[in-house]
């Protein structure tokens, strides 16, 4: 039935009731009468589930129980997908001292609204009757006076929003039923609800969501300073070579490298070579079309991002700004040149402040473990055009010592030694580490809660990795994980018995091809990490 | 022979020959060579030296240890500075010398999208009080001068339009320094013509307010001075400089301190009795430099007018 076929039926209905037709206003008048004695005799439910559909279980007698004498029905129409509303009450003023009435009150006013439903909600047209005499045929004027808004957000519980234009005026009333008995019945006709469970996305950024811009910058400007080479005075590398025939080169395999895998397209960019570059602008095919990206490995925080470029941008690359934060590098976009914070992964100040990269992840472990994990892998060629050598490492003892170069917030925060590489995790305002020696030398695999995110951690430290996600799923299923060992890039099998890759693809069961959450994480010296993120926890 | 033209003959060291720096260059670059510059020429009572210089030095060597490696990111660094300098004895003995620095640095790295950062300001000032017991006489052919100063950071050391530069970028290194200074001339011949000259000094540097500490050093100088008649007069020598490590928090910065050995020419000329003119360069023989890569000296040179009453 067209909603129009369905209009003309209610009208029909309606010139039914307004015509006088004794059942349905009889037993309105009844149930408004009885409505003291109905309420003491059968309490209402407390409360009933999320009401996602208006039904006919919803057909009843409601009211307020502030206005004493007053009432609705509400008659729902599934299949015309009309509701219809009657509305008892009175007069805006009493009835003068002389009015008198044949039949009840002179001040009883009855008013019908009829309308479409949409959900919870139904939009009804107020229209007055007039020119009825008692159980009488009469001629019958109908005039709109304005609208409701009928919503229940739950089986026992609604508001009748109006806007009455003859009188000006407009309100809200809360409405529950008189009695409890159709609870049952619009319950069992509801839809059930969509499931909803907790899974937090990862937050905006990794440090304060929208973070307060003050001098033009969202971190303290007293405390972005100059590292020293100035601007690309440490060079990026802007056209990367790769070697292919791994058998050609000399590099170490206990050397770390950041592995990144797009599709089928696998590299790995050692550290002895990001150590004198911290940057590389780079260019990976993602769904059959090249995009740019941008790896960053800070050799002060030991930290590696990899971001995605901006498709609005001419030139898509980022440079060195010589400028860190909390030691930390500072990357500039050469579109804009606008800073980026690496660790905070958001711009801190110029035209792209705030702006937070598109994260795309990376592994970092030993090359003798991802060459084995990825046979098939790239390595970045140390022919960069530059004449450094990369077999030195530029900051001499720095990894082991507990020396700073820079001064950081946190610094006396010594729980670990400050150059211990964690994996560290945010989740709103949670922070916890988990330091990679301190994984088992097979893979472990940790189940718990951060924050409010259930989250997986899988680790080796004789693989030298780290890695975390969300075991929560879009359909709110919670996965248990164990480790799985000899099986890299296979590291980890759920309760269902899906195999999970260290990037968090399922690669065997059946969820294989589905991809778990990527949290707001990464590998990071320890006095950074604490530093961005004070009061972090740490895995024991 | 007049004490007039040993004095003369003693110019051509003091002007041109005793390039000792205070602090100089490594990979940090900063370095005003204020010693170089700063006045010892009062050496008899009541005489008053006045003097301003000018040094422009180019730090865009890139060195691995005692290599030479292609820097390909078209790097241009220099630092000019400009010194007001005086020195006053107050004795045949005792005299002090003082100096105020302004300090110009520039960086342009070519590859760089931003560019060119450029700073300027007060630098730092010395004061050095010195003890001659010994002087060049037409019956002394011995000096021997001793002294004993301070660094003061009088200048900017948190230059920046936004954000904090690196001290190498400062004009001031914002701390103090303790210096000793020592000198010694021999006069070949009774008039003083030819002399070799040694001179050596040691700074300790303090931390500044970033607990930034430039690494202590030493410096010493040796060369002969040749005055030609009363207006010319020539000097070759070479310079060994040796620093520390640059420290923060008290650990070493990577890749700063090293030995350095230059070659240090200069010529002067007398105007007049009581004004003087000198020319000098900086020409790197040999260096061995801590860590793995340093930007340092490629050459500098200096023009300096010394007004004496």
């Amino acid at each position: 039935m067209s909603s129009k076929a369905a209009l003309n039926h209610l009208s029909f209905i309606l010139r039914k009731i307004s015509a006088g037709t004794a059942c349905f206003l009889k037993a309105c008048l009844l149930s408004v009468l009885l409505l003291p004695v109905l309420l003491a005799s059968q309490p209402v439910k407390a409360a009933s589930l999320p009401l996602s559909l208006l039904n006919e279980g919803l057909n009843d007698a409601w009211f307020n129980p502030e206005t004493d004498g007053q009432g609705f029905f509400v008659t729902v129409f599934p299949d015309l997908g009309l509701v219809v509303l009657a509305w008892f009450t009175y007069d805006t003023l009493l009835p003068v001292d002389d009015a008198t009435a044949n039949i009840g009150d002179a001040g009883h006013r009855w008013l019908i609204a009829v309308g479409e439903f949409d959900g919870n909600q139904a939009l009804l047209d107020i229209e007055i009757a007039s020119g009825g005499i008692f159980d009488t045929s009469t001629e019958i004027n109908r005039e709109l006076d304005g609208s409701i808004v009928l919503s229940f957000e739950s089986c026992d519980k609604g508001t009748v929003e109006y806007d009455l234009i003859s009188i000006g005026q407009q309100g809200t009333v809360p409405i529950e039923r008189i009695v409890s008995d159709n609870i049952a019945l619009c319950e069992g006709l509801a839809p059930p609800a969509p499931k909803t469970c907790k899974r937090p996305a990862p937050d905006l950024s990794q440090g304060i969501d929208n973070p307060p811009v003050i001098r033009g910058a969202i971190v303290p400007l007293s405390e972005v300073i100059g590292g020293g080479p100035g601007p690309d005075g440490i060079p990026p590398l802007e056209t990367p070579q790769f070697i292919t025939d791994l058998s050609a080169t000399s590099i170490s395999p206990f050397e770390l490298v950041v592995g990144v895998k797009i599709g089928d397209d696998i590299r790995a960019y050692p550290y002895n070579i990001m150590n004198w570059h911290e940057v590389v602008n780079d260019q990976f095919s993602m769904d059959g079309s090249s995009e740019h990206v941008t790896l960053s490995y800070c050799p002060l925080t030991g930290s590696a991002m990899l971001w995605k470029s901006f498709v609005e941008s001419t030139n898509k690359t980022f440079g060195t700004s010589g400028l860190l934060y909390n030691s930390n590098l500072i990357m500039y976009d050469r579109e804009t040149g606008s800073n980026w914070s690496q660790m905070l992964e958001q711009s801190i100040n110029g035209p792209q402040i705030k702006r937070i990269p598109d994260r795309l992840p990376v592994v970092e472990t030993s090359w003798a473990t991802w060459k084995a994990m990825y046979p098939e892998t790239k390595l970045l060629s140390e022919r960069t055009g530059f004449s450094r050598d990369y077999t030195a490492y530029l900051y001499g003892s720095y990894r082991e010592n507990q020396s700073l170069l820079f001064p950081v917030y946190n610094s006396n925060d010594l729980r670990l030694h400050r150059k211990e590489r964690v994996l560290g995790i945010n989740v709103g305002s949670s922070s916890k580490v988990y330091p990679i020696r301190s994984f088992s030398s097979q893979v472990e695999v940790i189940n718990e809660t951060v924050g409010e995110m259930q989250v997986v951690a899988a680790g080796s430290s004789g693989h030298n990795f780290g890695v975390i996600f969300n075991r929560e799923l879009e359909d709110c299923t919670v996965l248990d994980f164990v480790a799985v060992q000899d099986s890299l890039p296979v590291v980890m099998r759920d309760n269902e018995g899906n195999e999970w890759d260290i990037f968090g693809t399922a690669v065997s069961g059946a969820r294989k091809g589905q991809q778990l959450q990527k949290t707001n994480s990464y590998i990071a010296y320890w006095f950074a990490w604490t530093a961005f993120f004070p009061g972090a926890q740490i895995q024991q | 022979m007049s004490f007039k033209f040993i004095k003369f003959a003693l110019l051509v060291f003091l002007f041109i020959g005793m390039k000792d720096p205070a602090f100089a260059a490594t990979c940090s670059c900063a370095g005003v060579p204020l010693l170089t510059t700063i006045d010892t020429s009062a050496s008899e009572k009541g005489e008053f030296f006045i003097s301003y210089s000018t040094e422009f030095h180019q730090i865009s060597d890139l060195v691995s240890g005692t290599k030479n490696v292609n820097d390909e990111t078209d790097r241009d660094r220099n630092s000019f500075s400009q010194v007001l300098s005086a020195s006053y004895a107050m004795t045949d003995r005792w005299s002090v010398s003082a100096l105020v620095s302004y300090v110009k640095h520039n960086r342009t790295i070519g590859s760089s999208f931003l560019g060119k950062t450029t700073t300027s300001g007060i630098g730092d000032s010395v004061i050095l009080l010195r003890y001659t017991p010994l002087f060049i006489t037409p019956f002394s052919r011995h000096l021997i001068s001793l002294g004993l100063g301070v660094r003061i950071p009088t200048g900017d050391d948190d230059f920046g339009d936004n954000f904090v530069l690196s001290e190498d970028m400062q004009p001031s290194t914002g701390a103090y320094g303790e210096i000793l200074w020592t000198s010694y001339s021999y006069a070949f011949n009774q008039a003083a013509t030819v002399q070799f000259n040694t001179s050596a000094n040691y700074t300790v540097n303090e931390e500044n307010d970033r607990k930034y500490a430039f690494g202590n050093e030493f410096n010493l100088f040796s060369g002969i001075s040749h005055a030609i008649g009363s207006k010319f007069g020539y000097s070759a020598g070479l310079r060994y400089r040796t620093t520390r490590a640059d420290r923060r928090f008290g650990f070493d910065i990577p890749n700063t301190g090293g030995q350095w050995l230059d070659f240090i020419p200069g010529i002067s000329y007398a105007v007049t009795n009581h004004l003087n003119l000198g020319l000098s360069g900086r020409i790197p023989v040999w260096r061995k430099l801590d860590g793995v890569l340093q930007f340092t000296t490629s050459y500098a040179y200096s023009f300096s007018l010394s007004y004496g009453f």
